[in-house]
Order: C-alpha cells, then sequence, then structure tokens
C-alpha cells in the first residue's frame, strides 16, 4: 500500500527505519531498478506526463516503486529547473489521482487527512474552504470558483470525483513547493548523465516554444479587454490608470517597442508628454529592468476592466494566453525573422 | 486659513490625543510582536511604516512621544516585521480582513453621515451574518468587529486556518460575498418537465426552475433573495410596486402588471411557498431569468475588494484615533453591534461636554451625542467633543485666543 502512495509519511518514515542513506541506495546494485524507474518517472513526465500505472504485487517491486519516488525527487532536484518541477509535480499528483480513484471512499477520506486537508464526510465529502481555496489555485474555470459551490457552514460539498481532482491539486501544490530539495554533490554526481540529459531535453523544449514567434501583431488577435481599452485610447478617450497598465504591458508583452506604444499613446487627451513617456519606460523595463506582465484575467475583473469574456476567453485565464491561442487557431504565426529583437514575455 | 490658527488647531488636537493615548485604550492583535506598525503624524502626510515594537511598552512609548493622528498595524504577521522591505520581512500569514465602508451604498452621497453610518452598518451585520458566520463557517470568536472611526468597519478574520491564503484566494472570498462570477445556470434554468406526444410528434416542455430555497451556497441563496425581494415588493402600493418590477430586465408595462396580478392573487404566504420550493413557472414566461437577476442582486453582499486581496495592507489599530474625526476606533462583539451608534459611543469619553470656541468658514449642522448642532458661519462655541471632531475634518479651527494646549482645559 505504502509503495503506490510513496507521498505519504508513512511511506517516508518506513524508508528512513531502513536506515540506508540515499548515497548508499543509488550505489547499490539491488537497487538499480528503482533508480531506472525513478529516471522513467522523470522523463515521463517531462514528455508526456502520462506516468504509467503498473500493478505491484511482489514485494520487490513494492520496495522498488518506494525507492523510486524519492531518487526521482532528488534527480529532479539536481536538475533544479523549474519548469521540470512544475511538469513533474503535475504527473505526480495525476499518478496519485488515479491511483486514489480506486480506493473506498474511506480510504481516501483518510488519505486526504494524513495530507493535512480538514475534510469530512457525510454522503458527499466537505472539505473546509479554505483547504478547497488552496488546493484548487491552479483550477481557474468557473466550475472551480468558490461562488459557484455548494458552501454550507465553511465546507463545500463535493462529488467523489471532484474530491479527487481537489486532492490532486493540493498534491501538486505539495510537489511544486517542496522542490527543489538540496542535493550534495555525490548525489549530482551520481545523477550526472541522467543531468545532463534532461538539461538538453529542456533547452529542445526552449528553443521550440521561442522559435513560434507571435508574429506580426494582429489586433484582431487581442482579448476584448485588450481590444476594447485599445479602441478606447484611438478614440482619443481617457482609459483609468489600471487600463493604461493593462495595455502597455500586454503590447510590450507581444512585442511592441517603446516607440510603437508611445506613438498609440500620443493621441490621448490628457496626454503629458513626460508622463507618458515615464509610464511607458516603466512598464516596458526600461528604468528599472523590471519589464512587467499584463494583469490576469482575475486581476481585470476585479479592475473593472474586462468587459465581459468571449467562448475563447472561457478557456484562458491570462490575455496573453489569449492572444497566443487565437495567433496559433489563425495561423498568423510564423518563425522569427532573424531582424527581430528578442522580445515577448518570458 | 491663517498659518498660525492652524498650528494652533493642530497642537489643540496633537495633545488632545496624546493624553487619551495615556489612558491605555489600544486593543494590541495577537502575535503582536510579529506585526509592522505605521503611523501618520499631524504635520505630514506621508506613512512612517516599517517599524516593529517588540513589546507593548515600546509601543506607548512611541505613540505618546509623537502624538500621531493615525495608527496603523498589518494584517500580516512576519519573521522581522521591522525590516526596510517587504521581501526582507518574511511574510508568515495574514489576519483575513473585511473593511466596509459608506461609499460602498448605493446613494451614499445623499444620505447625510448619520444615514449612512446606519446603512453601512445594516450591510455589516449582513455581511457577518449571513456570509461571513453564516456561509463561511466563521466562529464569533474568530471574529473582531471594530468601528473604523469615519464611516464604516473593519472585520478582522483570526482563524488560523485562513492565515496562509494568498491574495487570489482572498479574492475568491470577496467573489464570493460580491456575487462576482456566479453561474447563473446554477441558480435558475429551463428544466423540461413532460413529454407531449401529439399527431405523431413528441414535444419537450420545457419550465424555469430554480433551486430550493434550502440549498447551500450561492443556490439557495438566489432562491431566498427573490422571495425576499418579492415579499418586500407586495408590501409597496401598487403603483410603486409596479414601478420597481419595471426595472427588470425585459419586464415591460404588460409584464409587470401581470406579475403584480400574480402575486396579489397568491399572497405573500402562497408566493412565498411557491418560490421556496422553486416555482418560478407560474409567474408570465419569459420573467424567470430577470427575477434570478433580481434575486442575485438582493442577496449581494458587498465589501471593499482590495482591503482583503492585499496581504501585507495596514489597518487601523483597535482602540486609537481617527486623525480625520478625533473618533476612537471601537472594537465589538457582534452583540454590542446592534445598538451601536458610532456618534455617541465613538466619542471618547475624555472629550469635554464644556465649550470651547472655534471659527467655521462655512454653515454646518450635524448631529452627535444625541443633538442636533446648527452652526452659522463665523465664530461658534461649541462642545469640545464636536470642536474636535469639526477641526479633525478641517471644518473648524480653534478662535483665536483660544489656548492651543487642550491640557490647560477649555475656558
Amino acid at each position: 500500500m505504502l509503495a503506490m502512495y510513496p507521498f505519504l509519511a508513512e511511506a517516508s518514515r518506513y524508508i528512513r527505519d531502513q536506515g540506508l542513506s540515499l548515497e548508499e541506495v543509488l550505489d547499490h546494485r539491488a537497487f538499480q531498478g528503482a533508480r531506472n524507474w525513478a529516471r522513467e518517472r522523470v522523463f515521463t513526465s517531462l514528455e508526456t506526463g502520462d506516468l504509467p500505472n503498473p500493478p505491484l504485487s511482489r514485494s520487490a517491486e513494492c520496495l522498488e516503486a518506494l525507492y523510486a519516488y524519492p531518487l526521482a525527487r532528488i534527480l529532479v532536484s539536481c536538475v533544479g529547473d523549474g519548469f521540470l518541477v512544475r511538469r513533474f509535480a503535475l504527473a505526480e499528483a495525476d499518478l496519485a489521482r488515479r491511483r486514489l480513484s480506486r480506493e473506498s471512499d474511506d480510504f481516501l477520506l483518510a488519505a486526504s487527512h494524513a495530507l493535512g486537508l480538514d475534510a469530512l464526510r457525510d454522503g458527499a465529502f466537505r472539505l473546509h474552504f479554505s483547504d478547497f481555496l488552496r488546493a484548487t489555485r491552479q483550477l481557474r474555470g468557473k466550475e472551480w470558483k468558490l461562488i459557484n459551490q455548494p458552501v454550507r457552514e465553511g465546507f463545500v460539498l463535493l462529488s467523489r470525483d471532484r474530491f479527487l481532482r481537489v486532492v490532486e491539486g493540493h498534491l501538486r501544490n505539495r510537489f511544486e513547493a517542496e522542490l527543489p530539495l538540496e542535493v550534495n554533490p555525490t548525489l549530482l554526481r551520481a545523477f550526472e548523465e541522467e543531468v545532463i540529459e534532461l538539461h538538453t531535453a529542456l533547452r529542445d523544449r526552449r528553443s521550440r516554444l521561442q522559435g513560434e514567434d507571435l508574429g506580426t501583431i494582429r489586433v484582431t488577435n487581442f482579448p476584448p479587454c485588450m481590444e476594447k481599452l485599445l479602441a478606447t485610447v484611438l478614440a482619443s478617450e481617457n482609459v483609468s490608470h489600471p487600463g493604461r497598465f493593462a495595455l502597455v504591458s500586454f503590447m510590450n508583452n507581444i512585442g511592441l517597442g517603446f516607440d510603437e506604444i508611445y506613438q498609440i499613446f500620443a493621441s490621448v487627451p490628457d496626454f503629458r508628454e513626460s508622463v507618458t513617456r515615464y509610464q511607458i519606460e516603466h512598464i516596458t523595463g526600461q528604468i528599472s529592468g523590471t519589464v512587467y506582465t499584463a494583469p490576469e484575467c482575475s486581476t481585470m475583473k476585479s479592475y473593472g476592466i474586462c468587459p465581459g469574456p468571449d467562448r475563447l476567453c472561457e478557456t484562458i485565464t491570462h490575455p496573453l494566453s489569449y492572444y497566443r491561442k487565437k495567433t496559433r487557431m489563425s495561423g498568423t504565426a510564423k518563425k522569427a525573422p532573424a531582424d527581430r529583437p528578442a522580445k515577448a514575455a518570458s | 486659513m491663517g498659518e498660525e490658527k492652524r498650528e494652533a488647531t493642530l497642537r489643540y488636537l496633537r495633545s488632545k490625543f496624546a493624553q487619551y493615548y495615556q489612558t491605555r485604550p489600544l486593543h494590541l492583535p495577537p502575535r503582536f510582536g510579529r506585526r509592522e506598525f505605521g503611523f501618520i503624524l499631524f504635520e505630514g502626510g506621508f506613512v512612517l511604516r516599517h517599524l516593529g515594537f517588540p513589546k507593548e511598552a515600546t509601543l506607548y512609548r512611541y505613540i505618546r512621544s509623537k502624538s500621531p493622528a493615525h495608527v496603523y498595524h498589518s494584517a500580516a504577521y512576519y519573521e522581522t516585521p521591522g525590516a526596510p522591505t517587504m521581501a526582507e520581512k518574511g511574510w508568515m500569514g495574514a489576519d483575513l480582513i473585511f473593511d466596509l465602508d459608506a461609499d460602498h451604498i448605493p446613494g451614499w452621497q445623499k444620505m447625510g453621515y448619520p444615514g449612512m453610518l446606519e446603512a453601512v452598518k445594516g450591510q455589516v451585520i449582513r455581511l457577518i451574518d449571513d456570509f461571513l458566520v453564516g456561509d463561511l463557517g466563521f466562529r464569533e470568536d474568530d471574529l473582531r468587529i471594530a468601528f473604523s472611526g469615519a464611516r464604516g468597519y473593519h472585520i478582522h478574520i483570526r482563524d488560523p486556518r485562513v492565515f496562509t491564503l494568498e491574495s487570489h484566494e482572498r479574492r475568491e472570498i470577496v467573489d464570493y460575498i460580491t456575487g462576482t462570477g456566479l453561474d447563473l445556470q446554477l441558480v435558475g434554468r429551463r428544466e423540461p418537465f413532460e413529454e407531449r406526444t401529439f399527431g405523431g410528434q413528441t414535444r419537450t416542455l420545457k419550465r424555469f426552475r430554480i433551486p430550493m430555497a434550502s440549498d447551500p451556497g450561492w443556490r439557495g441563496r438566489t432562491t431566498r433573495g427573490i422571495s425576499q425581494w418579492l415579499e418586500t415588493l407586495s408590501e409597496l402600493p401598487e403603483e410603486q410596486a409596479i414601478e420597481a418590477l419595471r426595472q427588470l430586465e425585459g419586464v415591460g408595462p404588460k409584464r409587470a402588471q401581470k406579475i403584480y396580478g400574480t402575486l396579489q392573487r397568491l399572497g405573500t404566504d402562497g408566493t412565498r411557498a411557491r418560490v421556496e420550493t422553486g416555482h418560478l413557472e407560474f409567474f408570465p414566461p419569459g420573467s424567470g431569468a430577470s427575477l434570478v437577476a433580481q434575486g442575485v442582486e438582493y442577496a449581494k453582499g458587498a465589501t471593499d475588494e482590495p482591503v482583503s486581496s492585499d496581504t501585507k495592507r495596514l489597518i487601523r489599530l483597535m482602540g486609537s484615533l481617527h486623525g480625520k474625526t478625533g473618533f476612537s476606533v471601537v472594537p465589538l462583539t457582534r452583540e454590542e453591534l446592534d445598538a451601536f451608534d458610532p456618534l455617541t459611543d465613538a466619542v471618547p469619553a475624555l472629550y469635554e461636554h464644556e465649550k470651547i470656541r472655534v471659527e467655521t468658514p462655512q454653515a454646518i449642522v450635524t448631529d452627535m451625542m444625541g443633538e442636533t448642532f446648527n452652526l452659522e458661519p463665523g465664530q461658534n462655541s461649541v462642545p469640545e467633543y464636536l470642536a474636535i471632531f469639526l477641526m479633525c475634518r478641517g471644518m473648524a479651527t480653534l478662535a483665536s485666543g483660544m489656548a492651543g494646549d487642550a491640557t490647560e482645559g477649555p475656558t
């Protein structure tokens, strides 16, 4: 059982009680299988995210599975890359949810308690709303908004399926927060080959993503909020301060330079050259070096500058994702011309 | 206003505030030593912040020496609250704060000060009873309520389960209260209820259904909102009721008349019984969605979004004085809130009833301590408590010849 849920405190206690240091495990021929498994887990989480879930019947298999988990975490930590950490956390949490989905309600509830969740069960599952909010931090669809949950006396009522999704979210946050662990030179040496391989895979991935340039700026691909803000500016009407910030940072993120943005704002009625120049320079990072990223959808809503979502908006949580998605869908993306300066949200 | 008079006025206020802080009136927050403190002085506009106080005595010493106009502490607690930058402070968690101010009440500008205070109190009671204690299940022990000293109330939630919520998650709570992002499909939609076959063709009949009033969360809340709104409507004279109905989207004069007719026919209890069990189909077809929208509107709570979602914000210290009114930031239990009247109960006992002379450039009408004052422009003799209020508001200065030192007492 522990081998299926190696992230539980009981599992790490078991490993500790064996009295073997990780260095010893890595050196030991008997643990070669665990090591291979760890390697597999990390690579798969980077590539497809779909970790295999073989049945664990023999005790040797269980032991391997149990050790594979801390070894995989160490390998991820040796690479020390944020993107890899997130992919790994996502894949591990997904695997845990698939495994938990085959357990009884009682087991699921006990596991959630072991993970520190304030959960109850009477018919449906009930989870304290503060845990619900933390666990669904990365789920931004409206079906996960607190306001759309049946909340009673501080607890959110959840079907078994939704409860599993919430537990998955909780695990994902936890894995992300825990990694990378500290590693010492012995561990680094032990995983030398794998670390080099992973660095290469990550580099390939990055250059693939960067090659996908957003092409020439197309206003038709702007999300409704930015389109509206831009139209307001172009109509020489005033835009609120948060509105200006959102528009300038957005345009900067998709690749417009200082001069181009400045030209657009020159038509604003309360245009004051020095102020506008300063604001744009500030947001585009020419003053402090900090390049601001456009606010996400929830912030836009709070500022009251989200004009209401269209259908594509329902699938994203950030105006920039809208632009990227639409650009990709409409086939207006192209390879970056060599003379265009590097840009876009990085 | 002459510079000299202004100086004398500020001197008076500073000295009165200093006297007040001699009485040890402060209600310090839990984890006091981990909080950041901030002050605004009478003479300077910006906040002195990034200050930490290891002991109560050091804080009192500081406050008595500066006699500040405003005193704040952080909702957050930190490893090193006195560190000069946020990054160095080491954020550990924060109370969850709600702030409700008169400017959240529609039409507050026209209410006058006592009216707006009363309206805000109603909203605060609703925020606490319906949302914080109701749906969100906080215990009254975890809740600290305070009159803000001006136009509103603060609620501090000190349930450890919310301490580590981040900004985005706190905003979700605000959205829950203000009805933002509600999925309208959840609270009312057309549902099939019968199939009829006629001449070989099957038709599905649909009707507009809403949740049961007892359903958890916003489903039940919306239904209760509709029911309560209809109830207030049935208490209005016909003309006004029809006018209110016509404000609904998609409701013209005919439909308004029909809805009103239905309300009359069913009576208050009949309407309530039907609506609260999820039935809205006895109203004219097509009015369901607008009644639901009205129900949501009616059931909404109010609170200030940035105050709750900013996990590093400063909030007024309970028991301190508000430099723009002279009122004290009074801590209250939920029970005390009901009878609380800021214009009497937030006036520190230290402020005298004896009169002092002030100069008021404009005519002023105001209530305080159960009395209404009608002041002409020019010199006026008013009780000290009123004088302090007016001087803090910037509506009066100490009349020349008045001692600029409150400790000598008014003459």
